[in-house]
């Protein structure tokens, strides 16, 4: 018996099941009704499945969240893939590279490549494994460059821009400065006004500047400039 | 009463109050976690003594736990992961109107949780760590593996998401130099990375910038709630709501420990278990998700007993409970201590300190907790944009006091996307944190241990405490042991009361 079927039986048993007494009319009428057959259970989460397998240009209203306009951009992946492909780049990556590790005197000692090694190697079955999960999941990644997911992965972009340039000008602009800008760019993404985020941005640095600069006394970089 | 003056003293006393009040602030704001809140506090508790930083530490786990209630309470909103459970008959009892009823109940009932577990973690420790100085390298691989391997077992999500968890944590844990032969590994001629990754920024990154990526790539998280109900606590019928419910309190807080005790379970699972376990238990079932004084006792009693619970394995065999612990162990090895049955040795002094200091925090989180109940419905006002950038700043910042080091700043931010990258996945966090932290100590001890044996495995399976730990091992990954208890009890009570 085919799956359709057989959870057709048991939706008509429960119907049955559902009418009080013996009543031979109700039960033939009801039995009568083919109830449509139910969508496969997914393995894993449910989603959405009128989202795409590969990249593509929705149509209007039909993202993710059913929050997405005409030519708005859909990835669909599985995040079980996702990691086994990881786990398959970094395995092999960290036996290669384990393998350039010199080996000790004696040849019975494990050396530094030992553990590395076996990291490697469980990786890759882990990689394994997962895209054999994977195969039997439905739990996609929800990559959505729809209008309303675009400001998160806006904010996100940035972010992580703003805070590598904080790290590679701190030395050379000084901490009160560049942490002053940074704040202000930060808070300006967060959509914060922006005479607020000047009088926040300020108060933060100040107090930083009190606790690690003279408290705890941590020579934070005073800059080229000043 | 020497000992006692030491924790009594200024410098101590007064960071340790100022971290309960961080503690509070921290846990209250939905999607700030009680691990950031301790991960935050490292680089300030780094410029003081062990004792203050200590004390610092273990304020700011007990009241972000506490804290994380009050949302949960009001909002349907767990402040922290800890407080999932609280949000089943916690928010039914505010729907009825009483909230401030239900809030007192988990504030009395955290401080007595709070109690019992660090009673036990007194009672027990000091055997166990003179039961684990028989411990040899043979058998703290397997402890080491034990632990790691539990964490990746009953954490959230499938056991393979876990043992990628834990093997990425491994392999970062491999980088800098090679322990015995001083050669570098992985490090490709970058000179930061040849003293290995320093693990404190690594937790800031996975537990402070991540949940600002979290929270700024989903702007609905940004707004800010709005709380209808008047706060405040009372005290009316509260004792004899408590007494009537005092076996509750006592198994809770049992299980909370115990739970805690597991590498890897952490408060929030303990929460779960224990709502579970005092459901069934129940004369009342029907009445839990609809606002049952129990289904608030018994969560929040059992997440603060699990804070004494995962310090147990931290303590005596330098095994992290959860990744609080983690983060605990990674600042006693930065303040110059070696946890472990050793330190029961040579710092028995400051081992009485950390159970003063953790049975004292109890009673303050009654006055830290009235007092931040009472500023609850200022800090909703404060924006969350406001709270993030603060983190950021504060978590770049702290980093860079550790070390005066720009590169661990770097930790910081790649740390803080890896995480981020791991929670999108599905991927839980604490295996990678406690595999990070286990790392050099597994392969420190497979290795020496290999070499005392001249290559031989059979120490590792011949000793009888060896041949334990395997064995527990073996039932953890494929008897389904603690997927079957643990996770299932969490996954069922979790998912039918919409909790994540």
């Amino acid at each position: 018996m085919g799956r359709c079927a057989q959870e057709r039986r048991v939706y008509k048993v429960a119907e049955l099941s559902r009418i009080p007494g013996f009543d031979i009319k109700e039960r033939r009428k009801r039995l009568s009704i083919e109830p449509p057959c139910p969508p496969p259970k997914p393995a894993c989460t449910k989603l959405d499945e009128n989202i795409p397998l590969t990249p593509t240009l929705s149509p209007a209203g039909r993202g993710i969240k059913g929050e997405g306009k005409q030519g708005d951009l859909h990835v669909k992946i599985k995040k079980e893939h996702i990691i086994a492909a990881s786990a398959m780049i970094l395995g092999p990556a960290v036996i290669f590279f384990a393998g350039n590790l010199p080996e000790t005197a004696a040849r019975r000692e494990p050396g530094p490549a030992f553990f590395p090694y076996i990291i490697g190697f469980l990786l890759i079955l882990a990689g394994i494994g997962e895209a054999a999960e994977g195969r039997k999941c439905r739990n996609y990644l929800d990559v959505s460059f729809h209008s309303g997911e675009k400001r998160g992965m806006f904010n996100f972009v940035s972010f992580a821009v703003l805070i590598s340039l904080y790290i590679l000008f701190l030395e050379k602009l000084g901490f009160a400065l560049l942490t002053f800008l940074f704040l202000l760019a930060i808070l300006n993404i967060l959509r914060i006004g922006f005479l607020k985020s000047a009088l926040y941005s300020l108060i933060l640095v100040a107090g930083l500047y009190f606790l690690f600069g003279r408290i705890f006394r941590v020579p934070l970089p005073a800059g080229i400039i000043f | 009463m020497e000992s006692l003056l030491r924790i009594l003293e200024l410098q101590v006393l007064i960071p340790w109050i100022l971290s309960l009040f961080f503690g509070i602030f921290v846990g209250a704001i939905p999607g700030l976690t009680a691990t950031m809140a301790v991960a935050l506090i490292v680089p300030v508790s780094y410029y003081m003594t062990p004792l203050a930083g200590l004390a610092m530490i273990i304020g700011v786990s007990y009241t972000s736990i506490f804290a994380g209630d009050i949302p949960a309470t009001f909002l349907r909103i767990p402040g922290t992961p800890a407080s999932g459970a609280a949000i089943l008959d916690g928010y039914e009892l505010g729907k009825k109107g009483e909230g401030s009823t239900a809030l007192s109940l988990n504030l009395f009932c955290s401080v007595l949780g709070g109690i019992i577990g660090v009673l036990v973690l007194v009672s027990v420790s000091s055997r166990l760590a003179n039961f684990a100085l028989r411990f040899t390298h043979f058998e703290y691989f397997w402890l080491g593996l034990f632990g790691i391997s539990m964490s990746a077992v009953i954490s959230k999500g499938s056991k393979l998401k876990g043992l990628y968890s834990v093997l990425a944590g491994l392999m970062v844990s491999t980088i800098g130099m090679d322990i015995t032969t001083g050669y570098p590994r992985f490090s490709f001629g970058v000179m930061g990375l040849f003293r290995g990754i320093n693990f404190i920024p690594a937790m800031i990154g996975l537990f402070g910038l991540s949940e600002v990526f979290k929270n700024i790539t989903d702007p609905k998280k940004l707004e800010n709630p709005g709380i209808k109900e008047k706060i405040s606590v009372t005290f009316k019928n509260i004792f004899a709501t408590i007494w009537r419910f005092k076996k509750t309190v006592l198994s809770s807080s049992f299980i909370g420990v115990l739970v805690g005790a597991l590498p890897g379970a952490g408060a929030d699972m303990a929460a779960w278990v224990s709502y579970g376990v005092a459901k069934g238990r129940s004369k009342e079932k029907e009445k839990f998700g609809r606002g049952s004084y129990e289904g608030v006792i018994a969560p929040t009693s059992a997440n603060n007993a699990a804070i004494g619970g995962t310090w147990i394995p931290a303590l005596v065999f330098g095994v992290p409970g959860d990744s609080i612990t983690a983060i605990v162990l990674g600042a006693m090895m930065m303040y110059g201590l070696t946890p472990g049955p050793l330190v029961f040795e040579r710092n028995p002094g400051l081992i009485t300190n950390i159970f003063q200091i953790a049975l004292i925090t109890q009673f303050l989180v009654i006055f830290a907790g009235l007092a931040g109940i009472k500023a609850y419905a200022a800090m909703l006002k404060l924006k969350k944009s406001l709270v993030m950038a603060g983190v950021v700043i504060f978590s770049l910042v702290g980093a860079f006091a550790l070390n005066n080091s720009v590169f661990d700043m770097g930790i910081v931010l790649v740390f803080g996307i890896i995480g981020y990258a791991f929670e999108k996945l599905d991927i839980p966090l604490p295996p990678m944190i406690l595999a990070l932290i286990l790392g050099p100590m597994i392969e420190n001890s497979l290795r020496v241990g290999l070499l005392q044996s001249r290559g031989s495995l059979m120490p590792f399976i011949s000793r009888p405490i060896s041949l334990c730990l395997m064995l527990l091992i073996a039932v953890t990954f494929f008897g389904g042991f603690a997927r079957g208890t643990l996770s299932k009890i969490f996954a069922r009570e979790s998912k039918k009361f919409g909790g994540k």
